[in-house]
Order: structure tokens, then C-alpha cells, then sequence
């Protein structure tokens, strides 16, 4: 023998008089479909007075909730029926398998799922008929299981009611299996608390997240039109926004206050494409739209990252990459630009340049600098390059940041970036960068100290570098705003060993072999 | 009668008819696919994604061609003295959690366990029993439906003489 469930006999009296009711109509079975008919009209009136039930035939429910919607038909309650409207588990049940009926009109011609939450062991309720609306089912009287979902809970209980979805099981939870069991006789089941046949996109949405049990609560505006043919609707704790670019999707709480702040679907972001999944690192969420991000953590709050930034950022790695979380949404940068700040970093972008990270020290001296607007740099045109030893380099519109290491970096302006880096960049003659290009006091030009050298330019002469006994002599004559203007040379050396240098007033000799300094004028 | 398919055989008793089926799609979905409509989108992925094992259904009555796996549409045409059994499959995924745990198909029930509330539809007269098991590395369903939970004893022996025919063969 083997080890079976107990048997059930605790069936109360209300329920065990609408099932006696319909088997004393029900003869041998050989015109059982003849009294179905009856039987519900009877099982609904005995389910509310079993003394009236000859008496007061039962209104026309069925054509609201579908077949079988009497107690006497031995079907299980819909769960928002006896739920407040909540097309969820009451609480003590849990979800315990699930069967479809294909190509349904509740779900607009795909299957609609009818899932089973069944008493959770442990927990108590009792066996009756619902006794209000159309939808008089039974409540917690069928023990029976599908057993397609969480299986980890072994035995069988009785169904306290029936939720439907038109999200397939495995999807809705992952407490479901995939194991196929169908039931063409619900096809017209339902309640009124449920969406009608030919539903909206919306509707669905709603009705598969829960209804009123569902994280958005309850609906405060009827369903409207929203931007570019989509639909759209607001809840008490989000939005569920539908276009058919993207299907019906949910924004809420922190999300959908940063979506509405940035005009909703007719804003940037247009319409979401996914409803909030977590990022997969245990600390943050994210809604992906048409054309953007919104990303929301504990310490960086909630942002959005749009258009070719998110793109960039998502090549990345986005949160779990190099760059974190953005702590900043996506916003003017100067020049038409835009920027968006992350925990480790900044992306850059404008309408000549394609989005591009920049980070560490570099970011620093970006930043100190004034960024896009105040660096004279512009934006980033490159992703930075670590050289051997340390040394770094990113490349502007109009000039480099770079420096030796990541505690000393530089701006280095124009044609005199231009030049290190035809002459080498970290493997020039120069070394790094180490001080900022600046403008010359005094005279129209710049200055930009190198580990190796100075170089200095002018819109006349070009870059020129100069080091040593020469450079030192050229300051002491007045550098570039003394008498001998900039150079237009660099630093040459002769046959001989002879420095010198050529500038636009004269020139400066220096000879190593006598220790000689000689300046000619023109 | 011998049926075999899908790692599921018996021989049936003289007066009971059944098949060991794999269907791909619900009948409304094949009926579909009949008139040349395709399915939404969504619908075919599901399809795709879904996972589809066999049932046996045995029963001593007449079997309709539409009929539901736990039997709804079937059972409501059993007379008093009919039994109707379904031995349904799941994913073998499944075999080894706690649902499942049950090791073997049982040969013989108690009939003090039927009862007209374990029914995945209760309809009057009627007792019902399921039992989830293993077997072969297999996962499976029990669940048998009597015609009439007064005979309940009569009708359990009528069941077991079934169940002492059927086998299942190991997972492949």
C-alpha cells in the first residue's frame, strides 16, 4: 500500500448540499451535459440560500464570468475574486502549477495561463462557495496540484483560487517549470475583476503583474493616448506605458519620478523597452527605454543615461563595468555637449565627437580645468592610452592631457600637442608634460614646460622647444615678450657641439666646449 | 490492448481503452494552425519555449477526442461504474525535488484515500487521488478519477488491475 494523502471529508454543509443537489440531477450520466445548465443555477442558489434555491432561478452570470461559474460546477474561484481585486496569492497559498488555453481572446490570440495557488502547508482555510458577483466558484476545496511550480513543496493541497496571466508561467515566475498542461474546458472562464475578452495591451500588463495586488496598486487615471500612436496609464505607484515598437511595460516609483521629469515617452527616452530588472550585482536597478537608460542604486540615485552615452556606457560594461553607476542624468556640457558622471568616471560627447569616457587623474585635471567649456581643450576625441612606466594620454579637439603617472597630468594645448606626439608622445626627446600649456604674459602665444624642454608657440612661428644654457638665457632676456620674441627654430645643435636657437629678434648661442653664451641681434 | 509510446506501455484490461500521447500544442492551438492562421508572436515563442511530455490517459468509457489532461470534458461522461486514469509526465528536471519524491508507480491504492474533494473538478458521485513519484529517473503524475465514491473499493481493484499492466521505462 503505498503512502498516500489523508482523505478530505471535511466538506462543509453548503457545499456538500449544492454537490448532492447536482448528482440527484445528475442520474447515470446519459444527459449529464443536458443538466449542466441547471446544475450552476442551482449550485449559486444553494450557495446563497439552499432553501430558496427551487425558488429563485440564478441571473445570467455566466455570460460575465464564463462557463461553470457556480459552486455546483465544481471549479475553483478566481483569485481577485475573493482578493480584493488582486489577481495575486492570498496570503498562506502558494503557487502550485499551471495550465493554458491556447489562442485566447483574454489575451488577444496567445495562450492564457490559469495558475493554481493552492493552500501553503501549514496554514489553514475552509472549504466554501463564493457567494458574491458572478464568479461563485469554490474557495479552498479542491485538493488537487498541477505541479508544475515550486516544487520544493511536496504534497497536495487544495486550491484556494486561480490566477491568470497571459505571460507564460516560466517567464511570470521563476517558481514555475515549463511542463505543458492544458484544460480547453476554461476557455470561457473568468471574473469580472479580470480584463474582458479583446483587452488591451495595457490591461494585460496590469492583470499579469497582479491587478490591484500588484506593485503599481491601483489605477488613478483611465487609460490614455500617449506620444507617437502609444498608450499609456497611471498608477498609484508608476505608469504602464504601451507602443508597438515596444510592447506594455511598466515604470514605477523612483524610476517612473525621474521618467515624468524628463517628459515621460515624449522626452528623450521615448518608451520603455523592459520593465525594471536589477543589475545582477546585488545593488542596483535599471529600466532600459528607446534611447536611453534610467539606473538607480543606493548612494548614486536614480539617473538617466541617454542616447549615445548609455550606448558607450553599455559597451563598458555598464554599472558592473569600469565606470559604476552614474551619478549624475545625462546633461549639458558647454558647446553643445553633453556629459554624464559616474562613480569612476565621466562620458563626454557633442554633436563633432563621439562619446568618450574620460577618468582618473585625467578627469581631475579635465575638470579643474573647466571641462569642455573652460579647458580650451574641448571635448575628448579619444580613449586615454597607458604607456609603459605609467605614463598616460587623452586626446581633446584641441590639445592632450597627459602626464607621467596617475598623480601628474597636463594640459597640453594645440599644435604644441600636435608636435609631442609627432615627436614621440611619452618616447619624445621631451618627456611628459609637466605643467599646463598657458597662454604667454605679455605676448601672443603659449608656453608648455616639458620634463625635457619648454616649447613655446605662436600663431607666426609654430611650436618650438629650447632647453638647457639656451632656455635659461632666453628667459633671462625676457622669454617671448622680451626683445626677442619667440622662437623659430628649436633647439639645434652643430658640428661642433654649438647650441642655438633662431628667434624672431635674434639669436642665442650656446658652446658647451668653452662655456660660452653669445646673443646676436638681427 | 497493448499500448506503447514514449517509454510508457500497458496492457490493457478487456473493456478499457486509452492512448499514451504527445501533443505539441492544445487542440485550439492545432486548429489554428489548421485554417492557415499563424500564431502571434508571443504565442509561437511560448510554444517554442514550452516543454511538451507524454500522457496516458486509460479509462473504461469512451474516451472523447477532445479531452483535457487531468480528463475535464472526459469525465464528465463517466457512468457510475467507470474509472478514468491519467499518468502524466514532467520535465525529469523534477524528478528528484520534493513533490516527486514518491518513488515508483504505486500498484496498489487505498480506497479510504479517494475522495470527492481530491478532484481537480469536483463532480457529484464522483473520487478522486493523486499521487506525484519517480520512476526510471522520470517524473510523473497519478490521478484517477471513480465513477462513484460509494463503490469506491470495487472500482480502486478495477484501477489497480490497469496499473499492475503499466510500465515505464527508464530515462534515455
Amino acid at each position: 500500500m503505498t503512502d498516500l494523502l489523508p482523505a478530505r471529508t471535511d466538506t462543509p454543509l453548503s457545499v456538500r448540499a449544492v454537490d448532492k443537489v447536482a448528482g440527484l440531477l445528475e442520474g447515470d450520466g446519459s444527459t449529464r451535459r443536458r443538466f449542466l445548465y441547471r446544475l450552476a443555477v442551482i449550485g449559486s442558489a444553494l450557495a446563497i440560500d439552499p432553501f430558496k434555491f427551487i425558488l429563485r432561478p440564478t441571473p445570467a452570470y455566466a455570460s460575465v464570468c464564463g462557463s461553470g461559474n457556480t459552486c455546483g460546477a465544481g471549479w475553483s474561484v478566481f483569485c481577485c475574486t475573493i482578493n480584493n481585486g488582486a489577481n495575486t496569492c492570498p496570503k498562506g497559498s502558494f503557487v502550485a502549477g499551471w495550465w493554458k488555453v491556447d489562442a485566447s481572446a483574454f489575451c488577444l490570440g496567445s495562450a492564457r495561463y490559469y495558475i493554481d495557488c493552492n493552500r501553503r502547508p501549514g496554514s489553514s482555510c475552509r472549504c466554501r462557495c463564493n457567494t458574491t458577483g458572478c464568479d461563485r466558484r469554490r474557495v479552498c476545496c479542491n485538493v488537487f496540484r498541477y505541479g508544475q511550480c515550486n516544487t520544493q513543496i511536496k504534497g497536495v493541497t487544495e486550491v484556494v483560487c486561480r490566477l491568470v496571466t497571459c505571460t507564460p508561467p516560466w517567464q511570470w515566475s521563476k517558481a514555475c517549470g515549463r511542463t505543458v498542461r492544458v484544460s480547453e474546458s476554461t476557455r470561457s472562464h473568468t471574473s469580472r475583476c479580470l480584463p474582458g475578452q479583446n483587452p488591451s495591451h495595457i490591461e494585460i500588463k496590469y492583470q499579469d503583474m497582479g491587478l490591484v495586488g500588484s506593485v503599481l496598486g491601483k489605477p488613478t487615471t483611465r487609460e490614455r493616448d500617449g506620444a507617437r500612436g502609444g498608450r499609456k496609464r497611471f498608477y498609484e505607484r508608476g505608469m504602464i506605458l504601451w507602443h508597438r515598437d515596444t510592447g506594455a511595460r511598466e515604470v514605477r516609483g523612483a524610476f517612473a519620478n525621474r521618467y515624468r521629469k524628463l517628459k515621460a515617452e515624449a522626452g528623450e527616452l521615448g518608451y520603455p523597452r523592459t520593465d525594471r530588472r536589477a543589475v545582477g550585482d546585488g545593488k542596483g536597478f535599471f529600466v532600459r527605454f528607446e534611447r536611453g537608460t534610467i539606473y538607480r542604486a543606493a548612494g548614486t540615485g536614480t539617473r538617466a543615461v541617454i542616447k549615445r552615452a548609455d550606448r558607450r556606457y553599455r559597451h563598458l560594461g555598464g554599472p558592473r563595468g569600469a565606470l559604476g553607476y552614474p551619478t549624475t542624468s545625462t546633461r549639458s556640457a558647454g558647446g553643445n555637449g553633453r556629459v554624464t558622471s559616474f562613480q569612476r568616471g565621466d562620458i563626454y560627447m557633442s554633436p563633432r565627437t563621439a562619446p568618450r569616457e574620460v577618468t582618473d587623474a585625467i578627469l581631475t585635471a579635465y575638470r579643474a580645468l573647466g571641462g569642455p567649456a573652460g579647458s580650451k581643450i574641448g571635448f575628448p576625441t579619444h580613449v586615454a592610452q597607458l604607456f609603459d612606466g605609467g605614463g598616460r594620454m587623452q586626446r581633446f579637439e584641441r590639445g592632450v592631457i597627459a602626464g607621467p603617472n596617475a598623480r601628474r597630468v597636463h594640459r597640453v594645448r594645440n599644435a604644441i600637442a600636435d608636435r609631442w606626439r609627432q615627436e614621440g608622445a611619452n618616447t619624445s626627446p621631451w618627456g611628459y608634460p609637466i605643467g599646463h600649456t598657458e597662454d604667454v604674459p605679455g605676448a601672443p602665444g603659449w608656453e608648455s614646460p616639458f620634463q625635457r624642454a619648454v616649447v613655446f608657440w605662436s600663431k607666426a612661428t609654430g611650436p618650438r622647444w629650447l632647453r638647457g644654457r639656451v632656455l635659461r638665457r632666453y628667459r633671462n632676456e625676457g622669454g617671448p615678450a622680451g626683445w626677442l620674441g619667440f622662437p623659430v627654430t628649436d633647439l639645434q645643435t652643430s658640428d661642433a657641439g654649438v647650441h642655438s636657437v633662431t628667434f624672431q629678434g635674434g639669436t642665442i648661442a650656446y658652446d658647451p666646449a668653452t662655456n660660452q653664451e653669445t646673443v646676436v641681434p638681427h | 490492448m497493448r499500448l506503447a509510446a514514449h517509454g510508457i506501455s500497458v496492457d490493457l484490461p478487456r473493456g478499457w481503452e486509452g492512448t499514451i500521447a504527445r501533443e505539441r500544442d492544445s487542440i485550439a492551438g492545432l486548429d489554428l494552425r489548421a485554417r492557415g492562421r499563424a500564431l502571434p508572436e508571443a504565442a509561437a515563442a511560448a510554444v517554442e519555449q514550452s516543454r511538451v511530455f507524454p500522457v496516458a490517459h486509460l479509462a473504461t468509457f469512451p474516451l472523447p477526442a477532445a479531452r483535457n489532461d487531468f480528463g475535464a470534458n472526459a469525465v464528465e461522461r463517466m457512468g457510475k461504474a467507470d474509472v478514468f486514469v491519467s499518468l502524466l509526465e514532467y520535465d525529469p528536471i523534477e524528478a528528484d525535488s520534493p513533490l516527486f519524491e514518491h518513488r515508483g508507480l504505486p500498484r496498489r491504492l487505498d480506497p479510504r484515500r479517494f475522495s470527492a474533494r481530491q478532484l481537480q473538478r469536483t463532480l457529484p458521485g464522483q473520487a478522486g487521488f493523486q499521487l506525484f513519484f519517480n520512476e526510471g529517473g522520470r517524473a510523473f503524475c497519478l490521478y484517477v478519477v471513480l465513477g462513484d465514491a460509494d463503490d469506491a473499493h470495487r472500482l480502486v481493484r478495477r484501477v489497480e488491475a490497469v496499473l499492475a499492466k503499466l510500465r515505464i521505462e527508464m530515462r534515455r
